[in-house]
């Protein structure tokens, strides 16, 4: 994934791991397919919506008010896809709770929005940014959404469609559906990319594919 | 009694961390980006500084949440506007994080470069809360502040307990550093869940 890095003032990418630690607390209510999908378009809404705000407005706003006003930019954007889902998605919106405003002071938006370098960027670098960005938002927690739904029902369905079912006398691993299904998941996801890049790195002492696969030094 | 079972509940079987997912982002981002691994430009930050932002996250969640639910109930709901409490709180929360970082800078306390306490005092953990706390009493609502932050001060102190240990080298390579730690979250998210049981036996019953 490359996402700019716009907080460090270079145009490098974001690690892996930051990037997953982004899309919590929302991971914790992509249960389905489904949720995540509704999560993952209610992350990029919020996305969209407050860098469509905050961009024009660079040239009037101080420096140091810039994430104030991104922020500010982030909840009303959030207040809106909480009061879309509650008028459309009713059902959904219960079980989300208060997880589509926390999205509000999400770091991964806040990072893109509010960034100092960000807002110096082209509008055409900006608009690649957001695209490349909302995709992650939207992919990560429907992946993770359908895997939770696949190992915690042993099937899975999206709008109502059944679109794969395990089968058997495969009854899936509730917990896997819970809160530590949302910590456990993508931790064993990061665990087997990093073995898989690891073992693409080689046997040997490759010190630069471990700090990308696991998150680096630890301080 | 009350209290007590409100302050339990609210630090241990609802612990804002491992049974909601609130407030990750400060106390795992350091382990996603690295200290000195070239990923992170910034210096790690000092043992101080450190207990500096850890007080300042319990004071702003004890006092944002008093905050927004007097805000939520006296201004916003009877005027029709309880829509507008996100934004509302946001503003409050990025006022008295500003507030907070404005003291302890003039009180030398916080020494970063850059925001340091102000960006700490702005996660999800503080908006969450704000956000949870506005029904019922307003002492409910400060009391649950308060224990909600002191439970993620716990989960911090457990994290910072073993963090170093899942860089060794006996840990599997991959499993290095965030993957560990979220796999580690995943079980003590199991355990804290026995914890609703136990309370409500307890307190409850």
């Amino acid at each position: 994934m490359q996402v700019p890095d716009s907080t460090r003032g270079e145009n490098r990418s974001l690690p892996v791991p930051t990037l997953v630690l982004g899309l919590f607390p929302s991971l914790v209510v992509a249960r389905t397919l489904e949720s995540g999908v509704w999560v993952g378009l209610a992350l990029a809404l919020v996305l969209v919506g407050s860098v469509a705000v905050a961009w024009p407005l660079r040239a009037w706003i101080p420096r140091s008010a810039r994430t104030p006003v991104a922020l500010t930019a982030m909840a009303t954007w959030a207040g809106v896809a909480d009061m879309a889902l509650k008028a459309y998605q009713p059902e959904i919106a219960a079980s989300f709770g208060i997880y589509v405003l926390v999205m509000a002071a999400n770091p991964l938006i806040l990072v893109w929005a509010g960034g100092q370098e960000a807002n110096r960027q082209t509008a055409g670098g900006l608009l690649a940014g957001t695209l490349r960005l909302g995709a992650w938002l939207l992919a990560g927690p429907a992946l993770v959404g359908a895997l939770r739904e696949l190992l915690g029902t042993g099937s899975l369905s999206l709008f109502g469609r059944a679109l794969l079912s395990a089968g058997g006398n495969w009854s899936g691993v509730g917990v896997i559906q819970q809160i530590p299904g949302a910590f456990l998941l993508p931790g064993l996801l990061l665990a087997a990319g990093g073995a898989w890049r690891h073992r693409r790195a080689g046997s040997g002492d490759d010190s630069t594919a471990t700090v990308q696969t696991e998150g680096g030094r630890l301080p | 009694m009350k209290i007590l079972a409100v302050f339990s509940a609210a630090a241990l079987g609802e612990n804002p961390v491992l049974v909601q997912g609130l407030g990750l982002d400060p106390l795992l981002q350091p382990t996603a980006e690295g200290g000195q691994d070239g990923v992170s430009s910034a210096p790690p930050a000092s043992p101080g500084s450190i207990r500096l932002w850890t007080a300042g996250v319990v004071i702003v969640t004890t006092l944002s949440s008093a905050l927004a639910w007097f805000l939520q109930n006296r201004f916003l709901e009877p005027a029709g506007l309880g829509y507008l409490g996100i934004v509302a709180f946001t503003v409050i929360i990025l006022a008295l994080a500003r507030l907070l970082g404005w003291l302890g800078r003039r009180r030398g306390l916080d020494r970063s470069d850059g925001l340091g306490l102000e960006a700490v005092t702005t996660n999800s953990l503080v908006l969450g809360l704000a956000l949870q706390n506005v029904r019922g009493l307003l002492l409910k609502a400060l009391m649950g502040g308060l224990a909600a932050g002191l439970g993620w001060v716990f989960v911090g102190q457990i994290l910072a307990g073993f963090r170093d240990r899942f860089q060794g080298p006996q840990v599997p390579p991959p499993l290095r550093g965030l993957p560990a730690t979220l796999i580690a979250l995943g079980l003590m998210a199991l355990t804290f869940t026995g914890f609703r049981g136990m309370l409500q036996v307890l307190f409850f019953r």
